[in-house]
């Protein structure tokens, strides 16, 4: 795993060794606050997907804030594992869960707190309720809705009915409601309405509650347009994960819509190992430091340089004019990463600055828990 | 995986949970053979770039094997402190190391085993000789040539020559040689491989050329990958080569048929919403699409149509099926980006498990 080179607290932030993946902690606590302020007013609740992070002192930091459920979503048992045991008592894992050694794990967590798992198909409900059975435990399942896209879920109406009628029946299981995950248009152009697409989902729950079941939760993931769903009348919680320490991608969408945007609050530094010609530069994070399968990192603030490619140790930066004299072999350079989760999912630790200060390192204690 | 889960050997694949990544020891066995094969009685010889499978116990495999330099390259210094540590006497870090603090961990690592450092700048060069004397150590020199990669190296033999002879007044340091690394784009075919390959190598000897003009001698030349294995390999004056790619392989590099595909993903099908579609738990945090989308081993009608950070998107043709809780491989295009997501390799041979093997280097990026 990362091995970082120790340095003691209130270590200036140009001291420490490169790569390293570093959060500012006054620009995550505005981010946070934000998000936060708008769940507090209600009537939806926020519970933190905290899965890009993988942080578990982050988490809390969340559940803090308020306006949340008081509890969180992961993607994997792994990370319910981990999240557990750092003492969080309310975990969705807003994945299906079909092995049969995950879904004992799962019922072993149900034991300590609230597990709740989500459900597309009836053979998996009755594995799931065997387990439970089996275990002596409940697991609460959410019926997985599909809402358009190439992806896990239930169709909406009379299939989702089924299979909540057949959740409400299984022993061991208790049917808490409907979930579904909205999908980020890959670009900010074209009609996307986040309220036309989850509206099958609240249509769905009318025809539950019609046939007598109660549905006590409607669980939406989003990317970005929390404020549309978490208004939405029988939303009753948002699942978002970005926005603490957001990356580039999210805040070019983010920030066409907010006066005051959250800004990335995670980035790499990184340094300057060669200068080979005037118009480039290599620096030492590469792929395997950034993660760049959705899109190259971006280099901000800084007029004629950016980051043309990426191989496995070497990110190389064009330079232009001005840009060319700033360069020199030794210099750090900030990255911010196009996605977080992609970037988190190569480091083990969070270097947390303050004032430019070293202030905690924090580990990210699930990363590699996509068991 | 978690240190509770791993599994004993004598496990069958089809009972492991999932994601996983595998290693299978027939294909690897095979690609460190055509390699021993290939340079045993050759004066060129391997040197195993380990900045793939960070993992010394596969360093030691490969260099047991034969037909290498007795030694490994690692990339970054926290890798070689990761080979030291696990008993590799001599490692070559094939890039530029200007920090002072990774300096002092490079020149402390000298007084352990033989090392050798990649350069391409005077005032770095004087920045190793500092921290090798301060240290007591000698470090290994190699000028670093830029060929057509458009990334680190000198930019000319007069450049080369310049540094060679800094580096030779230097003291703490030692001047090895010169060294270069290329790529090629597509598919190429045999024919264009070598002609290629020929084309960058000769600018790496040019420099060479010129530095022993200069009368310093050339002890090494380093040049050559997996791609070019067997086209440098011939290249009279070409002293090692730096293979990494051709242990675990992939998709990029289909086009070199001699090896097989030894490092995959292993993933479970979770969910099938409508016909034509599977959806399984392998997604970027386990495999990456790095030079492209993975594919599934041995089902030509199954192609993976995208991945999300968890999910695997399959999409069905013709007779092809999948069910919740079936098992698939994923062949990476990019096995380099699709190690280093993981903790652990799974040993694998003729589907049971042989040994589960930590990977201490993953995450050692400084």
């Amino acid at each position: 795993m990362e091995r970082p080179v120790y340095q003691p607290i209130g270590t200036p932030v140009e001291r420490l060794d490169t790569p390293a993946l570093v959060v500012d902690l006054a620009t995550m606590e505005q981010n946070i606050e934000a998000l936060h302020s708008f769940f507090r007013s209600g009537p939806a609740r926020l519970r933190p997907h905290v899965t890009p992070h993988k942080c578990p002192t982050i988490a809390h930091l969340q559940l803090a804030a308020g306006g949340t459920v008081g509890g969180i979503s992961v993607s994997r048992v792994g990370e319910a594992e981990v999240f557990t045991s750092a003492g969080f008592s309310d975990i969705l894992v807003a994945s299906e869960i079909v092995t049969r050694p995950k879904i004992l794990r799962l019922c072993s967590l149900a034991h300590r707190s609230r597990t709740t798992v989500a459900v597309d198909n009836p053979r998996n409900l009755r594995d799931l309720s065997e387990a439970a059975q089996s275990s002596g435990v409940t697991l609460h399942v959410l019926v997985d809705i599909n809402v358009g896209m190439d992806h896990c879920g239930v169709e909406a109406g009379r299939p989702a009915l089924d299979l909540a009628k057949e959740a409400t029946r299984s022993q061991g299981l208790r049917f808490a409601g409907l979930m579904a995950q909205l999908s980020q248009p890959s670009t900010i152009e074209g009609e996307w309405d986040a309220g036309k697409a989850i509206q099958p989902v609240l249509d769905t729950r009318e025809l539950i509650e019609r046939a007598g079941l109660e549905v006590e939760t409607v669980s939406v993931g989003v990317t970005n347009d929390y404020e549309i769903v978490g208004a939405m009348k029988g939303v009753t919680e948002v699942r978002v994960g970005s926005y603490p320490l957001m990356d580039y991608s999210h805040c070019q969408y983010v920030g066409t819509r907010h006066a005051s945007p959250p800004r990335p609050s995670a980035r790499v530094l990184a340094t300057v190992v060669s200068h080979p010609t005037a118009a480039s530069a290599i620096v030492d994070a590469g792929h395997k430091a950034i993660g760049p399968d959705l899109g190259l990192p971006v280099l901000e603030g800084i007029a004629g340089a950016r980051v043309t490619r990426l191989s496995a140790e070497h990110g190389i930066l064009e330079l232009q004019g001005d840009a060319q004299h700033l360069f020199d072999v030794g210099a750090r350079v900030w990255l911010i990463p196009w996605d977080l989760g992609l970037c988190v999912n190569q480091y083990n630790y969070f270097h947390a600055i303050r004032d430019g200060k070293l202030e905690a390192v924090w580990e990210i204690a699930a990363r590699g828990r996509t068991d | 995986m978690d240190e509770r889960y791993r599994p004993s050997p004598g496990t069958p694949v089809e009972e492991l949970d999932t994601p996983c990544l595998i290693l299978d020891m027939d294909a690897l066995e095979n690609n460190m053979r055509v390699m021993a094969d290939y340079y045993r009685d050759r004066p060129c010889k391997l040197r195993p770039h380990i900045k793939n499978h960070k993992s010394p116990i596969i360093a030691h495999m490969q260099i047991r094997m034969g037909g290498t330099v007795g030694g490994v390259c690692a990339a970054k210094v926290s890798e070689a402190e990761v080979m030291v540590e696990g008993g590799i006497q001599n490692v070559f870090i094939t890039n530029q190391i200007v920090t002072r603090d990774k300096i002092a961990r490079l020149c402390a690592l000298a007084r352990q085993a033989e090392m050798i450092v990649a350069c391409d700048d005077p005032r770095n060069a004087r920045d190793l000789s500092e921290g090798a004397q301060a240290a007591g150590a000698t470090l290994g020199v190699i000028i670093e040539v830029e060929t057509g990669l458009r990334r680190c190296g000198v930019q000319s033999p007069r450049q080369g020559v310049e540094l060679a002879r800094l580096i030779q007044t230097l003291p703490g340091l030692r001047f090895r040689g010169v060294m270069s690394h290329q790529v090629i784009g597509g598919t190429p075919d045999r024919e264009t491989r070598f002609t290629e390959g020929r084309r960058m190598v000769q600018t790496c000897l040019d420099a060479r050329d010129a530095i022993e003009a200069a009368g310093i001698p050339v002890e090494i030349v380093s040049s050559g990958e997996t791609w070019t294995y067997d086209v440098a390999g011939e290249i009279p004056g070409v002293t090692e080569v730096q293979g990494g790619t051709y242990i675990l392989m992939d998709t990029s590099y289909r086009y070199m048929t001699d090896f097989k595909y030894a490092g995959k993903v292993l993933g479970t099908v979770i969910s099938t919403p409508r016909p034509g579609l599977a959806i399984g738990d392998a997604g970027l945090e386990a495999v990456g699409n790095l030079r492209g989308l993975p594919t599934v081993e041995g089902a030509p009608g199954v192609t993976v149509k995208a991945l999300d950070a968890q999910h695997t998107i399959m999409q069905l043709e013709g007779d092809s099926r999948l069910s919740i809780g079936d098992k698939f491989a994923l062949i990476p295009a990019q096995q380099d980006a699709m190690v280093s997501r993981w903790d652990r390799f799974i040993a694998v041979r003729r589907g049971v498990v042989e040994a589960v093997w930590d990977i201490p280097g993953r995450g050692r990026h400084n």
